[in-house]
């Protein structure tokens, strides 16, 4: 059995857990030890025991029993025989040895009588061992179990006992080892300064720490009153006293003062006075127990002041303040919070961060403050929410900071009502700014004239007259023509003296200048000159200089009008004829040198004169007529009349009067311009006459020409009559010929012999040919007579029709066509035209020495003002230069029959319709070179012109 | 009335006469080729007047082959004479002459000829000449046996 392990609870119940534990004896302490030789008497004990359920243990000799006592048992029979001897002594000795509480009963088994009086005698022997009883033999059951039931009787009580004594030892123990624990805590306790009194106040105990705290030593302060601890002020006010009465009432008065050490120096200690209970409700002391909490208490006063301090600074902050941790729980805040939220400080330190937004900007903030933890610093804009519901935009900040591990956030939100308000104002003037710039660069962009905005860095705005005007590509472009190295463009003034840098009205305005000056600029694109009315005002802003706005008008068109104008004054003041301007009414306005010169009168004689003074009495009606055909919008021209000169003098005139108009086109005078024709009248008379005469030699040679074109008609017509009895006539013989011929051939030729065949086939040769002959010079007689009609023809067009009707000699001959296309359109009429290129591309693909693939190329190229030579060249025999007249002529012919086929009328026909069509033909080429022979025909360009 | 169509043929040149009858044999092409040597012949035949009263010896054509230059009268005339006569309508009318002189052959057009063919100096021209014409014209009215193969 081991010792309780008890660091604490009472005795009591430390006894009764031993009880509770083991309410039963061991089985070994209540077996009933016998030890007699007769086999009888144990049997009997065995059965009797086993009967009451006893536990019988036979022992084998005095050894055996003396060993079970100390294992332990609750009683032993001894059969007297078994004391003899050293049995007996051994038995005393045990018994002799046995502990105190224990008095083991032993029942001794003896004959009546005599023996019982020996047993005594031997016991007496052995020594003072009690608790022996003497069992009568014979034994008889109901006596020897009552005697074993009283034996084990009081074995119980002495276990009893045995248990007590070992209870008590135990607690004994125990409340030693606490006490020393206890004292080794006292001693050790150097923090704490306990201390124990006595009634009357005076100090019993006094520990390492008491000591070390109030630096009284045990000696010093033994018996010495526990007051000499206190304040003289606590002392005054009797608070040891005090406190020794409320420990004693209420069983601990708590006990934070300052004390005294015995230096005299003050501490502040944290205590607790405790009665010490003598019994219940007597007290007989009390301990103390102080600890010096100077250091906490002072932290704490700084603690106070730091918060206060704190207090002070964020509740002066101009805007909330908060501090939270990870779980969303407000820490601390500011008196803004409260008065802006509305939510009191019990009401905010239940609430989350998030409650304080509006519902839309929740997630945002509840990511941020996520952000704030992970990231250390945020910054948001949000809606505060208001208790009333109202609500506030802010702009909230967040910056994590850490304690121990544990992380805050910290932050402020500022009202950003007003920024906002700021803000939207902002935007405001911006698009309003926008808007006016706008304007203005629709303004300026309106304008008729070049308009530039610049500072001195440069031009930072123009529009787009104003690059047009200066033939420059964008603003980029002019400004890096203007650049650091002085402007590029030629500007000049109306001198011609180009302008010194200084001189420039951009950059007099610079300087506060305003100016209207005329320049000529010379334009970067076209190099043309432009006359600039230049204006240029400096832009003041607050009394400074910002900026320069230039605006030129091209002044060209006026300026040549001007000299127009100057021109048109010179050309009417020194006309020869009398230019005169006289408004609606009649009067004079104005009155050139020849009026003066005709009509006698100065310019300031007759100016703001009715213009009747120039009129003859008979013709005063005449000006009238003359308004009123004016009115109409008629002109009169070179109407001949009769005027009055200064001195009455008549003057034969031709009047040319027109009406002056002005710019929107209303009349609003009368342009009159007098030629004297006095002179000229009479050379007209003289001219007429000559005239006449002219006219009748004219008449006579028009007669003269219309006979002979008759004539000729005549003679044209007859020879289209005999060309038409030719090709209808000289045919018809022919066509016999031929059909016959062939008749002959085909259907007599048995009846042939070879010559016979050979001369039929003479025949019929020499009759196509002949055929061939006669429509060859009707071609050439109707192109020589028939009239043209001329018009554009497309040459490749042309062409094209040409090469398709002798598509299949080209293909037989496997030539090879190349046109240079495009070609131009020519006039020309276009049977001829076809004729005339039909022939040459027969030739061409005609004479072609054998075995060479015909090649002919054809191309056109200009030949002087509106004229086109079209070449058409071939790789054929060639002519030699002595035959290139020769050939153009009818009938004449190079190449013998029998290699070439032709009836020598081709080319004549070439030239004879290039002539008629006002063209000209011809041919380069030399003999075995092939030939390139031309046409040159006039362009439709030509006719346009 | 017999089944072979009757082409009129109107020319002052016996050889022209001859060779056209020959090519029409060429072609293997089988018409009643009934022959006028001038104008007033023609228009005689046309009207069934005189000599060419019976028509079962002288049928009236389908198709008049006209030449131009002739005595005493041009072939144009009888052209404009034919198309003067509503009962000729349907009458094809091909002008076959010497001339290939522009303004005759716009004439005849003009005149309502069906054809302008121009005499040919061979013989083989005229044959191919020929055949055109009959398929072109006389198609419908050619018997089986005188079908071009």
């Amino acid at each position: 059995m081991t010792l309780p392990r008890f660091p604490s609870g009472s005795s009591t119940d430390l006894i009764r857990a031993h009880r509770n534990e083991n309410r039963r004896w061991p089985v070994s302490d209540e077996r009933v030890l016998v030890l007699t030789a007769a086999k009888e008497e144990a049997d009997f004990f065995r059965a009797a025991l086993a009967e009451r359920g006893l536990k019988f243990f036979a022992c084998a000799g005095m050894e055996d029993l003396c060993r079970g006592i100390k294992e332990g048992a609750g009683m032993a029979i001894v059969a007297a025989e078994s004391l003899a001897d050293s049995c007996g002594e051994l038995l005393a000795t045990v018994l002799a040895e046995q502990s105190s509480w224990s008095d083991f009963p032993l029942v001794v088994l003896a004959d009546g009588g005599e023996e019982q009086e020996t047993v005594w005698s031997r016991w007496e022997e052995l020594g003072p061992v009690g608790n022996v009883r003497i069992l009568a033999r014979p034994m008889r059951a109901p006596i020897a179990m009552g005697v074993v039931q009283a034996a084990l009787q009081s074995r119980r009580r002495q276990y009893e006992v045995r248990d007590q004594l070992l209870e008590q030892e135990r607690h004994e123990k125990a409340a030693r080892e606490a006490e020393e624990r206890l004292r080794l805590t006292f001693e050790s306790a150097k923090d704490y300064a306990i201390l124990s009194l006595d009634l009357q106040g005076r100090v019993t105990t006094w520990s390492a720490g008491a000591e070390q705290i109030f630096g009284y030593s045990e000696q010093e302060i033994l018996g010495r009153e526990v007051a000499v601890l206190f304040t003289p002020e606590d002392r005054k006010a009797g608070v040891p006293e005090k406190e020794m009465g409320r420990a004693a009432k209420a069983g601990v008065a708590e006990d934070d003062r300052w004390h005294l050490c015995k230096d005299g120096r003050r501490f502040f200690a944290s205590g607790m006075m405790r009665p010490i209970l003598d019994g219940p409700e007597k007290v007989c002391g009390f301990t103390k127990v102080a600890r010096d909490i100077t250091w906490r208490k002072q932290a704490k006063e700084n603690l106070e002041k730091e918060r206060n301090f704190s207090n002070a600074a964020i509740n002066s902050l101009p805007g909330i303040f908060y501090v939270l941790d990870e779980q969303g729980r407000m820490l601390r805040w500011n008196e803004n919070l409260e008065r802006v939220s509305g939510y009191s400080a019990l009401e905010i330190a239940g609430m989350h961060p998030l409650d304080f937004v509006i519902e839309e900007h929740r997630p945002l903030i509840g990511q941020k403050i996520t952000e704030v933890f992970r990231s250390g610093e945020v910054m948001v804009e949000a809606d505060l929410r208001c208790k009333n519901g109202s609500r506030i935009p802010y702009l909230f900040t967040g910056k994590r900071f850490a304690t121990e591990e544990t992380p805050w956030l910290v932050g402020m939100g500022m009202d950003i009502k007003a920024q906002k308000k700021v803000e939207r104002e902002l935007r405001k003037l911006h698009a309003l700014a926008e808007r006016r710039v706008a304007e203005l660069d629709a303004v300026i962009e309106s304008m008729p004239d070049a308009v530039y905005i610049g500072t001195e860095k440069g031009i930072t705005k123009c529009n787009a007259n104003a690059l047009k005007m200066l033939g420059v590509a964008s603003l980029e472009d002019l400004n890096a023509r203007i650049g650091e190295s002085g402007v590029k463009f030629a500007v000049r003034w109306l001198n011609g003296q180009p302008l010194k840098t200084e001189e420039f009205q951009f950059v007099r305005a610079l300087h506060g200048e305003l100016t209207i000056e005329d320049i000529i600029v010379r334009k970067a694109d076209t190099g043309e000159d432009v006359y600039l009315r230049a204006a240029s005002a400096p832009v003041m802003q607050g009394g400074r200089i910002v900026g320069v706005v230039a605006i030129n008008s091209d002044m060209t068109e006026r300026m040549k009008a001007k000299e127009a104008q100057a021109n048109l004054a010179a050309i009417v003041e020194f006309s020869t004829d009398a230019i005169i301007g006289k408004n609606l009414e009649g009067i004079i306005t104005s009155w050139n040198v020849s009026a003066e010169r005709i009509f006698g009168y100065r310019a300031e004689e007759v100016i703001g004169h009715p213009i009747e003074i120039l009129l003859p009495p008979d013709r005063l009606s005449e000006e009238a007529d003359i308004m009123a055909r004016l009115r109409r919008g008629e002109r009169t021209e070179h109407f001949e009349s009769v005027r009055v000169a200064k001195g009455g003098r008549n003057i034969q005139v031709s009047l040319t009067i027109s009406p002056i108009k002005n710019a929107s086109g209303n009349i609003i005078g009368v342009s009159k311009i007098a030629r004297d024709i006095t002179e000229h009248k009479q050379a007209e008379e003289s001219i007429k006459a000559a005239r006449d005469q002219i006219s009748r030699h004219a008449l006579e040679l028009e007669k003269r020409v219309t006979e002979r074109t008759a004539s000729l008609r005549q003679s044209v017509q007859s020879l289209e009559g005999v060309l038409y009895h030719v090709a209808h006539d000289l045919r018809a013989p022919l066509r016999a010929m031929q059909g016959f011929t062939t008749i002959l051939l085909n259907e007599y030729a048995p009846k042939l012999d070879e010559k016979g065949e050979d001369y039929a086939q003479r025949v019929s040769t020499s009759a196509s040919r002949m055929d061939t002959l006669i429509q060859d010079l009707l071609r050439y007689g109707r192109l020589a007579h028939t009239p043209l009609s001329l018009v554009a023809v497309n040459l490749n067009q042309e062409l094209e029709v040409v090469q398709g009707r002798l598509a299949e000699k080209i293909r037989n001959k496997g030539a090879v066509i190349s046109v240079e296309s495009p070609l131009p359109e020519v006039w020309a009429d276009p049977v001829v035209l076809d004729e005339i290129l039909s022939n040459l591309l027969k030739n061409a693909l005609t004479f072609v020495a054998p075995g060479v693939q015909p090649k002919i190329h054809i191309r056109a190229e200009p030949a002087g003002p509106g004229l086109v030579r079209i070449w058409m060249e071939d790789n054929g025999v060639g002519i030699g230069a002595e035959h290139h007249e020769r050939i153009f002529r009818v009938f004449e012919r190079l190449q013998i029959e029998d290699v070439y086929t032709g009836t020598g009328i081709g080319l004549a026909l070439v030239r004879k319709g290039m002539e008629r069509m006002g063209g000209r033909s011809g041919v380069e080429s030399k003999a075995g070179e092939g030939s390139r022979f031309w046409l040159e025909l006039p362009t439709m360009q030509r006719m346009n012109e | 009335m017999s089944d072979i169509p009757t082409i009129l043929y109107v020319d002052d040149d016996d050889n022209d006469v001859m060779l056209l009858k020959h090519a029409l044999r060429c072609a293997k092409l089988l018409f009643d080729v009934q022959v006028v040597n001038d104008p007033e012949a023609a228009s005689a035949y046309l009207n069934g007047q005189g000599i060419y009263a019976n028509r079962e010896l002288h049928p009236m054509p389908r198709l008049v082959l006209l030449d131009l230059k002739m005595p005493r009268m041009h072939g144009l005339e009888v052209l404009l004479w034919i198309r003067n006569q509503p009962r000729f309508a349907q009458l094809v009318v091909i002008v076959l002459t010497a001339s290939n002189h522009i303004p005759e052959i716009n004439r005849a057009y003009e005149l309502g000829a069906n054809s302008y063919l121009i005499k040919p100096v061979e013989l083989g021209e005229l044959v191919g000449i020929v055949r055109g014409m009959s398929a072109y014209w006389l198609a419908v009215r050619e018997k089986p046996a005188a079908k071009i193969s």
